[in-house]
């Protein structure tokens, strides 16, 4: 890649040049294999070394990718929040907190919606419904509307300054709902749930044995993958605002030139007349 | 195995769209690489 | 303190005036919340004895699409004339103007939510009771979808899709009150008052924080165009 951009723009961030010392394309790749290497042990170990869950039996698998997904949703949502910070805070702002907090957003949106989808499948065995009004499932669902609505306002701003500012503000303030979320949905779920049936997708703190190892490497797996997912990511944005900026210089540049020409053309009609 | 139909769905879904995150990432950066490359704007 | 409290009244009675000029809130915004009612009443049949059950959650749901409209107006407003830039360059206090606008939608709010309450229970064929909660939960409600409203508004002001993203931005905010004022006039409605407390917590520490986060962030909000 041969374009480079360094300097500042208007809103005072750094813009870092394309060329990374650790987000080379071979070790990206590398990445990469460790993450497809790290799920396919984990189809292995979930779905045949791991024994069937004694009340659950084998409906239980889908917890080895559920519950990482999720765990990869909320860390996305996160790595969004405090990326919008690091740039909103003078101090440490730049150019690349934001994109890394819109990639990470992306992400978010990716490994919630799998959340959702393999709750949902995961649910229908056990519970006989695809879906269930409890606290984490309802907060899950309020958590990707939040992202939806995060890329949705990013999608709307033109000035990468503003956008920037704005939808780290977004982040932040929908980040402090989250808590909220949670318990007021938690407390209500649990007023209706006095005296009923233990919940059996509840994530079982007692399981041990290759489940337990199973279910761990199931977070590094998916851990793995976000980092790799969230490396391409981000050299993607850093590109497509490169050609952003790109195509800003070129309409500015065809405009002075529209203007000298319009400035000859009347110099030509005044030595006319 | 039992719920065979929900666990694989689940587990084949995953792959799928993963994979198909990583690959819409590859190929948005390629397109994006030759416009940059080429030093002129896209059309 | 003083001064900022003299300022957001300021920023306050401004939008108010507009609103007492224009009278779209109440021409406007409050049927839109009467028609919500009715289109409900057609929806869930009223023959059926379902709507008393279902009110708080009905009413609460009027309320909250009209909120949408009413702060989307709120800016609306703002993007008129230059307004946004005269704002900036006053050298009033950005929190100021939060606490103002905020302030200027509560009190829209309560001026919609009384007229929409009194036709429900009428219609809705409802009994009266536990008003000290109703009162209490609907003051907390209403600030704290006002304080995250002012937020919101100002975060997609001056775009021209702002009518479409608010909603999308703000609801999934505003869902933990939506939940907690409902619960709290079912309490209050079903003579269990004591069940209402949690709710008015949720409420309080929901109000105080956006309250908080908007004094905050408008600095920050105000800085660009």
């Amino acid at each position: 890649m041969s374009y480079t951009n360094s300097g500042k723009r208007e809103d005072g961030a750094r813009v870092a040049s394309l060329e990374h010392r650790l987000l080379t394309e071979r070790n990206l790749r590398v990445l990469g294999g460790l993450a497809v290497l790290g799920l396919a042990v984990l189809a292995v170990l979930g779905l045949s070394v791991a024994p069937p869950d004694r009340y659950q039996g084998d409906a239980q698998r889908l917890m080895y990718v559920h519950v990482p997904t999720a765990m990869m949703g909320f860390t996305a949502f996160a790595v969004t929040t405090a990326a919008s910070g690091l740039y909103l805070w003078r101090r440490t702002r730049n150019a690349h907190w934001d994109r890394l907090a819109v990639s990470s957003a992306e992400l978010g949106v990716v490994f919630t919606t799998l959340t959702l989808g393999l709750g949902m499948l995961w649910g229908k065995p056990i519970w006989g419904e695809y879906w269930t009004w409890d606290a984490r499932l309802v907060t899950t669902a309020v958590l990707l509307f939040l992202y939806l609505g995060y890329l949705a306002l990013r999608r709307m701003i033109a000035d990468p300054g503003t956008r920037a500012r704005r939808s780290a503000l977004a982040a932040i303030v929908a980040f402090a709902d989250v808590p909220i979320v949670y318990f007021s949905v938690d407390w209500w779920r649990s007023l209706h749930q006095k005296g009923t049936l233990v919940n059996g997708g509840r994530f079982d703190p007692q399981i041990h044995g290759t489940m337990l190892l199973a279910l761990l490497w199931g977070f590094g797996a998916m851990g793995v993958a976000y980092v790799y997912l969230l490396a391409r990511r981000y050299l993607l944005v850093e590109m497509e605002e490169g050609i952003e900026e790109r195509m800003l210089d070129v309409a500015i540049a065809e405009r002075l030139a529209e203007a000298e020409l319009d400035q000859a053309a009347s110099v030509v009609e005044t030595e006319v007349v | 195995m039992e719920n065979a139909n929900y666990v694989f769905t689940g587990w084949v879904m995953t792959g799928v769209v993963l994979c198909g995150y990583a690959l819409r990432i590859a190929f948005r950066t390629r397109r994006a690489a030759r416009s940059l490359g080429s030093g002129s704007v896209p059309q | 303190m003083r001064r900022l409290a003299a300022e957001a009244l300021l920023v306050a009675g401004k939008d108010l005036r507009i609103e007492m000029r224009s009278r779209v809130v109440l021409n406007q915004v409050l049927p839109f919340g009467g028609l919500v009612l009715l289109l409900f009443a057609f929806a869930l049949d009223p023959d059926r004895g379902l709507l008393p059950r279902v009110a708080p959650g009905l009413f609460w749901t009027a309320v909250l699409l009209a909120a949408l409209l009413a702060i989307s107006r709120s800016f609306a407003i703002e993007s008129a004339h230059g307004a946004r830039d005269g704002l900036r360059l006053s050298t009033l206090d950005p929190a100021a103007v939060f606490f103002g606008k905020a302030l200027g939608i509560v009190t829209e709010l309560l001026a919609l939510e009384i007229p929409l309450a009194v036709g429900m229970f009428v219609f809705y064929d409802l009994e009266g009771q536990g008003w000290g909660i109703l009162l209490l939960s609907s003051l907390l409600a209403t600030i704290g979808l006002a304080c995250a409203g002012a937020v919101y508004g100002a975060l997609a002001g001056g775009l021209d899709v702002r009518e479409t993203l608010l909603p999308l931005l703000l609801l999934p905010v505003v869902a933990p009150v939506m939940l907690a004022a409902t619960r709290a006039w079912e309490a209050a409605l079903g003579g269990a008052t004591a069940d209402a407390w949690p709710w008015i917590q949720v409420m309080t520490v929901f109000a105080v924080l956006y309250a908080a986060l908007g004094a905050l962030v408008y600095g920050p909000l105000l800085e660009e165009t």
